[in-house]
């Protein structure tokens, strides 16, 4: 039998419509939607979902080839990682200043709820990790630390991990098609009887295995510049970097630029196997 | 390259992962990751196939085995979540 005492508090977090879960802050719902995403499995329509709602506030383009530069690998990590302490440190969580403010939210027509003004409204960054990205063999580690991170601090944050697969045979003619349409010399289809369109074909097959668990596992290389991954296809036969060496280096993934740097590099000549 | 022992590791990372989702059902996945954030979810997706196939050409069956003894891997990881 529920005393008086708690169902009138009962009745005030209905009222308030705040509801305390174990631990954590009353603040407003906020957190980041990391998104790992592989080509050729609908992901830029998901990206496009996710990027109009109102309530993701930034973007973290984790990984984009335009962005590398300027804008380097690491400076993109050091820019989720902002977000991660933001979100770690505010105890409740209130607001940030984007880095980059996610602009096509503006154009949500699918949310319900709260005005985004409304400092109570769901606050939310999303990470898009495409192409330029270091796959999970790299970065898996590092994105479970920064959840366990946020997800640890009593600050209510969470950090969502998503990514789509698609089925690789389906995927395969998909790429195949994609990539003659957009003009790749190793994918023109040539021209003339089926039986050479068969062979180049079957020639794919078996000079790209298994790439969808290729992109997920390896993507590019952080070897040679750990500033600006390479994502030739001879960098990626090169990365063969365990993930869970990551660990070895992982108190000090955040320290520095430098240290990350370093400490990158001590586990790409320290990891390499012969698998 | 991959093998079978990084698609283990990818599974085993996979497998911590919030929302994993399979492009034949897309709609599902984009639900998944708005309802873990607690997004309104949506009825259908604006997905259009932008590029012709034109499989007509091609031995399906010849690369269907083809793609089963080289994209092993990529078959193991999909089917641990997708098992058809």
């Amino acid at each position: 039998m529920l005393s008086n005492a708690v169902l009138c508090v009962l009745a005030l977090a209905a009222v308030f419509g705040t509801v305390v879960r174990g631990g954590e802050s009353q603040g407003r719902e906020c957190g980041i939607i990391v998104f790992i995403h592989v080509g050729k499995t609908g992901g830029t329509t998901v990206a496009d979902h996710l990027h109009r709602r109102k309530y993701v506030r930034e973007y973290v383009p984790l990984g984009h080839c335009n962005m590398v530069g300027g804008f380097g690998y690491e400076d993109q990590w050091h820019h989720l990682q902002e977000v991660v302490t933001d979100m770690s440190q505010s105890q409740p969580f209130v607001d940030r200043t984007p880095v980059k403010y996610n602009k096509l939210g503006i154009h949500d027509h699918f949310t319900q709820g709260l005005d985004p003004n409304d400092p109570k409204s769901p606050w939310w960054a999303l990470v898009d990790s495409h192409t330029c990205t270091p796959g999970l063999m790299w970065s898996f580690e590092r994105f479970l630390e920064m959840k366990r991170q946020m997800e640890q601090s009593g600050s209510g944050c969470r950090m969502i991990l998503a990514t789509a697969m698609r089925n690789p045979e389906s995927r395969f003619w998909s790429n195949y098609f994609y990539q003659a349409k957009n003009g790749k010399e190793e994918f023109q289809i040539p021209k003339g009887s089926d039986e050479k369109k068969q062979k180049h074909a079957m020639k794919l097959v078996k000079s790209h295995p298994n790439p969808q668990s290729t992109a997920l596992a390896y993507n590019c290389d952080l070897t040679t510049v750990p500033s600006r991954p390479n994502c030739s296809t001879s960098a990626i036969k090169q990365s063969k970097v365990r993930h869970n060496l990551a660990q070895v280096c992982s108190h000090n993934f955040f320290v520095t630029p430098t240290t990350d740097i370093v400490c990158f590099l001590g586990v790409a000549s320290g990891g390499r196997q012969s698998w | 390259m991959v093998d079978d022992k990084v698609g283990d590791l990818l599974i085993a990372d996979l497998e911590q992962f919030d929302v994993v989702g399979s492009s034949s059902k897309l709609l599902d996945f984009v639900n998944g990751v708005l309802k873990s954030a607690n997004f309104t979810q949506v009825e259908q997706l604006p997905h259009e196939n932008k590029n012709p196939h034109h499989e007509e050409h091609f031995d399906l069956t010849a690369i269907h085995d083809a793609l089963e003894q080289h994209h092993a891997v990529d078959f193991k990881v999909y089917h641990k979540f997708f098992p058809e």
